[in-house]
């Protein structure tokens, strides 16, 4: 441990390697661990018991939850605040790629005048060129959180709420900063991981659209068989880093835990874990029930016409019905 | 006997390891190489939180008297992870955090890509040790490291899409402890298994008895699934113009995969609830 003292009153700090903010323990002042403050950006937060308000009025519209008030006691939430680096990032990427086209097109009947329908396939080949302006946030931690910093950073991207210099957000929640551990230029080099997965998704949504129109249909399945890439990064930008406040907040039902994760600057859940009720189990029933009539009925049918049709369309089905027991059996939920 | 280089310190090494952390200060040596950068995530829930966790989570089937059960035993385990920087070279920039199991037996099984949380890092202290059990990592950091297959993947993806040898290159960054507790309580003569995250009390994975009511539900619900299907299977076809009977069979074998998934839930020992995703 280093010994640091505090800046006003000379009175040695606890600090620990995690410590952006150490406030002195006799005189109250805040003593600010960071180099630069004014590179430094964080958003305000609401007080505990307005995050509190918020998370009971949403539990009070909540679909499932809002029928049982009575069983669910709210516990007071815990402040976090992440730091976030949010990079610019602009990539154009040039492409060539094979695709397989899955149509229905309507065959005329043998010797009637009905038609019915039918499916075809064609494989096309593709090229073309994309480009992708987006931002990517990147946690400014070594390891990461969970989903729950993700739905933050998706909150906050959406929102767009004022983030405002630490010194003058740093009252609100003394320990809840944690250190940001990476710098910008690392930032930078994650969020262009993060950026090459959304374009690769941008060349394959591109790839199947032209494809589809090379084949002449409008609605089709689309497989994207092989792709060649090269992309290059145009501009990468990273914002100072920004903290976001983040409150996780334990509510329990019938004596069981579950957690809101709230954002700070609006109250609003960005994600929240939920029992499992009756009706959740009603819907996977009928699931499985859908998949496995429906797609088995159909695939039966099939398998005089077209054996091998009518065999994945029976496998599919019982594909999709265990996929739905899998629902039936699962102890909670989470919702987004 | 070890000596540690950093603080002196000799401690006991068992031979065939390739790896050592010194049980004072935390500093690791390997092949005569330092690492100094070893953390621990500090457990913040205590083991009557724990056992009120597993006992009050209420998985799909377990009996509505679970909570009364009775505590057994308790151990709280630090489990080393290697902490990597990764890259992708040629492509610029692209890098990753990654972290790995360091032991190859752990006294609790997590789930595949389980994500350390990363709240209450505080440097590793020999008085810690009174708290737990520390394991040593047996593994060296590049076998870990491979261990990690999605990382491999990932590399294999881009290799392919962008037609260039990509390499995965990483560098060891240190290490962290990670505690776990591993609990037992007793239901009905048996004992049953879990484990928790003592950073955040998150319950990763929990054995638990199985009522009859639970058992028979989930009969109940095979039940239910098979037949639904037959019908709807039955008027699929009728709707199409074949053998309605075709349609019945169809229904039957396609709503076996929900069956057998719910017919093994019903019919096993005990049950088994693991953590899908850290939130």
């Amino acid at each position: 441990m280093e010994s640091l003292k505090c800046n006003q009153c000379g009175a040695p700090l606890e600090i620990t390697p995690d410590t952006v903010v150490a406030v002195c323990r006799f005189c109250g002042m805040s003593n600010f661990l960071l180099g630069d403050l004014t590179e430094v950006l964080a958003v305000p937060t609401l007080s505990s018991s307005e995050i509190v308000n918020k998370a009971v009025e949403r539990t009070k519209k909540d679909l499932n939850l809002r029928w049982r008030m009575s069983a669910i006691n709210f516990t007071s939430p815990d402040l976090h605040y992440l730091p976030f680096y949010f990079v610019k990032g602009v990539l154009n990427a040039d492409y060539k790629a094979t695709v397989v086209v899955i149509y229905k097109r309507s065959q005329p009947r043998a010797g009637t005048a009905s038609s019915r329908a039918g499916t075809a396939s064609r494989v096309v080949r593709v090229a073309g060129r994309v480009s992708l302006s987006d931002v990517a946030a990147v946690l400014a931690r070594r390891a990461p959180w969970g989903l729950s910093a993700d739905a933050l950073a998706k909150h906050f991207l959406d929102t767009a709420p004022k983030p405002k210099p630490l010194a003058d957000v740093v009252s609100q929640g003394k320990s809840a900063f944690l250190a940001a551990e990476i710098a910008p230029e690392k930032a930078k080099a994650k969020a262009v991981r993060i950026l090459i997965s959304r374009l690769l998704k941008r060349v394959e949504e591109d790839a199947a659209a032209k494809a589809k129109e090379a084949v002449g249909v409008k609605t089709a399945t689309t497989i994207v068989q092989d792709k060649a890439v090269e992309y290059e990064v145009v501009q990468l930008e990273a914002s100072r880093l920004t903290y976001l406040p983040l409150w996780v907040m334990t509510y329990l039902y019938n004596g069981s835990h579950y957690h809101y994760y709230a954002a700070g600057w609006d109250g609003r859940v960005v994600l929240a874990e939920e029992p499992v009720f009756a009706e959740h189990r009603a819907a996977n029933l009928l699931g499985a029930v859908a998949s496995g009539g429906f797609l088995g009925g159909l695939g039966a049918t099939y398998l005089p016409v077209d054996f091998f049709t009518g065999i994945m369309t029976l496998a599919g089905g019982a594909v999709l019905s265990y996929a739905a027991a899998g629902g039936l059996l699962k102890s909670r939920r989470v919702e987004k | 006997m070890m000596q540690c280089t950093f603080c002196g310190a000799r401690y006991e090494a068992p031979p065939g390891r390739r790896f050592y952390v010194c049980p004072y200060c935390g500093t690791a040596l390997s092949e005569g190489k330092t690492y100094e950068s070893v953390y621990i995530f500090k457990p913040r829930t205590d083991k009557t939180t724990a056992f009120q966790a597993v006992l009050n989570l209420k998985p799909t089937g377990s009996p509505g008297d679970l909570p009364q059960a009775a505590p057994a035993a308790a151990e709280l385990h630090f489990l080393p992870l290697y902490l990597y920087h990764v890259s992708f070279r040629p492509l610029s920039g692209s890098e990753a955090d990654v972290a790995a199991l360091a032991v190859s037996k752990p006294p609790v099984e997590l789930p595949r890509g389980y994500r350390f949380p990363t709240r209450w890092k505080t440097p590793f202290r020999p008085s810690l040790e009174k708290m737990g059990v520390f394991h040593q990592p047996d593994l060296d950091p590049k076998s870990a490291f491979q261990s990690l297959g999605e990382v491999v993947e990932e590399a294999e993806a881009y290799a392919y899409v962008f037609r260039t040898k990509v390499t995965v290159s990483w560098r060891f960054e240190g290490m962290a402890y990670f505690p776990v507790w591993a609990l037992e309580y007793e239901y009905g003569g048996r004992r049953y298994a879990a484990a928790v995250d003592a950073t955040d009390g998150t319950v990763i994975q929990m054995e638990y008895p199985l009522s009859k009511r639970g058992r028979a539900q989930a009969t109940a619900s095979a039940a239910a699934v098979v037949s639904g299907s037959a019908v709807l299977g039955t008027l699929t076809a009728a709707l199409w113009a074949t053998w309605p009977a075709v349609g019945t069979l169809g229904g039957l074998l396609a709503s076996a995969g929900a069956a057998w998934r719910l017919v093994k839930f019903a019919a096993a020992r005990r049950g088994v609830y693991k953590a899908e995703a850290k939130l």
